[in-house]
């Protein structure tokens, strides 16, 4: 049997808590970067304008933009940005 | 690339599948292959060029653990491991340490009346390199001493000093514990996705929301021009500090852990509610919890620890201390944080070893009193962290004295970040279990409609911008 010193992590976290399977992440992962991309769109499009950014990035400036477009015609992005300067201003005062 | 950014996200969204192809694919030496180039990206974000001392750093410790290996049992494992310690030292000492010492140097020769000035260098601190030369220094002590079984393939090490989600700020993970983790690849069916998801959420809130807030409406307002406040704010400023390091700090654990978390590794706690703690002694098991088992492990005990009497114990753990500040920053205020520290534990332990030899424990009165009296300690320790030099503490500690002057900086949502940050540091490890519990409950695709939510309400609520994590800069 192992050593304490050699067991493999610590597992003090995971105590008591239960695994899954890594496939979940994915889902979740969908869902957490759908919902970025629909109300968020204006983060990605500052994303792709960050300073020097690389030739795939840049490359993803345009198609943000669009995206971004769409998602304040429909209205997800024009919700949340409303709702960010709402917060913000409130937090600042 | 800074964890709760895009740029993190994007480079996590390619490097998780990657990752987890190659161990479906039954290719263990390209999953960690390809971890290890994910690895040398996300550093390469700040310099390519630093990246090289990086690697330099990985094939020495491989080549000095081969050879303390290869000698074990004769006097020549001995030599190499001090070596190969001493080198470690020297280059973290080199890059961190140079330019202070020659300062230090250059004043006493000016004093000595010395008309030559040794010229300062152009040196860039490689990001992270406090942390990753102390993993290279875990690896050569752990062979020699026999906590590691053997030396290691290249990659294995590779992976273990360079990986991503410690690589820059911690937590400073052990051979003896991380590297037995790649003997066979993580299995995909026993991932803590609860813990990793929970953890990354729980990080990026205490970082985005209130550690962020409290540094820009707080901490760096009072410690611009600390004598324009009086004692009321300072107070509060300084407890404010208290709060952001911590929900700073812990974020940057909390994101790491879960980020290793679902990649099927696994770190240690870094943090445990320090702030319960009812002595020095106990707010070091709780606090940074990786370095302070790393100084005792690797410096208390081998300078002897307690082993040699009291007197020679107080030294050693006033010396410890005394390193372990320096170990955050060339500047005497770090030596100054270290040495108090390093004197209260040595103070505390002649207390507890003369007046209450048979360390009964205390009674509920008396244990609050000393958790109050601990945190206002470490809290008076706090200024000399932040303050900018030895002038400005000196500042601080003056005007906590002036209460003539009303509050300029406490408001309403100041208390309610205060109390939140407070809060957050107080939960109880059971209640990530109930929501572990809750997660285990919920439809995959319910628990992405919450995770979703918490990312937005966070970026709803945080300010703008992410401010560099505080340890980034050891």
């Amino acid at each position: 049997m192992a050593s304490p010193s050699q067991r493999p992590g610590t597992e003090d976290l995971e105590k008591d808590m239960l695994p899954s399977h890594a496939v979940t992440v994915v889902a979740i992962a969908a869902i957490v970067v759908s919902a970025l991309l629909v109300f968020n769109s204006k983060g990605l499009v500052e994303w792709t304008r960050q300073p020097q950014p690389g030739p795939v990035i840049a490359a993803l400036e345009a198609p943000a933009v669009v995206w971004h477009g769409w998602m304040i015609r429909l209205g997800p992005a024009v919700l949340f940005e409303n709702a960010r300067r709402q917060v913000q201003k409130a937090l600042s005062n | 690339m800074v964890f709760p950014t895009l740029s993190f996200l994007v480079f996590y969204l390619v490097t998780w599948p990657i990752s987890w192809a190659l161990v479906w694919l039954r290719q263990h030496t390209l999953h960690k292959l390809a971890i290890i180039l994910a690895s040398y990206v996300f550093y390469s974000s700040w310099s390519t060029k630093l990246a090289a001392v990086l690697l330099a750093s990985v094939l020495f410790n491989w080549a000095a653990g081969r050879l303390i290996y290869a000698w074990r049992g004769r006097g020549a494992a001995k030599a190499a491991v001090v070596v190969a310690v001493m080198v470690n030292l020297g280059v973290l000492g080199f890059f961190k340490y140079f330019n202070f010492f020659v300062g230090g140097l250059n004043e006493l020769l000016t004093t000595l009346g010395a008309d030559r000035e040794i010229r300062h260098l152009e040196i860039i601190l490689p990001l992270g390199i406090s942390f990753f030369t102390f993993q290279g220094i875990s690896y050569v002590v752990d062979l020699y001493r026999g906590d590691l079984d053997r030396s290691r393939p290249l990659v294995d090490v590779m992976m273990f000093i360079s990986f991503f989600p410690h690589l820059v700020a911690g937590p400073i993970v052990r051979a003896s514990k991380f590297l037995p983790q790649l003997e066979t690849p993580p299995d995909p069916r026993r991932v803590f996705v609860g813990l990793g998801v929970l953890l990354i959420a729980w990080g990026v809130f205490k970082k985005a929301v209130v550690a962020n807030w409290l540094a820009v409406e707080l901490v760096d307002k009072m410690f611009i021009a600390p004598s324009a406040f009086g004692g009321a704010d300072l107070l509060v400023g300084i407890y404010g500090y208290a709060v952001q390091i911590y929900c700073d700090f812990s974020a940057y654990s909390d994101i790491a852990i879960g980020v290793a978390a679902l990649l099927g590794y696994r770190f240690q706690r870094n943090f445990d509610q320090p702030y319960r703690a009812s002595s020095l002694r106990d707010f070091w098991r709780r606090w940074h919890i990786s370095l302070s088992t790393w100084l005792r492990d690797y410096l208390y005990r081998p300078l002897g620890g307690n082993r040699h009497g009291r007197v020679r114990t107080y030294l050693n753990l006033a010396l410890t201390m005394l390193l372990g500040g320096l170990w955050h920053g060339a500047s005497v205020k770090f030596i100054v944080w270290g040495a108090l520290h390093g004197g209260g534990l040595a103070i505390e332990r002649w207390l507890a070893e003369t007046f209450r030899p048979k360390q009964r424990p205390l009674g509920a009165i008396a244990r609050v009193l000393a958790i109050v009296a601990v945190f206002h300690f470490v809290c008076f320790c706090w200024i000399f962290f932040r303050a900018k030099d030895m002038e400005q503490a000196g500042e601080v500690i003056w005007g906590l004295l002036d209460w003539s002057q009303p509050s300029q900086l406490v408001t309403p949502f100041l208390m309610v970040l205060l109390a939140i940050g407070a809060m957050m540091h107080f939960t109880p490890p059971s209640l990530l279990v109930g929501l572990d519990r809750l997660y285990h409950r919920l439809p995959t695709w319910g628990v992405g409609i919450l995770a979703a939510a918490a990312l937005l309400a966070i970026e709803l609520l945080g300010g703008d911008g992410s401010a560099p994590f505080i340890y980034f800069q050891f």
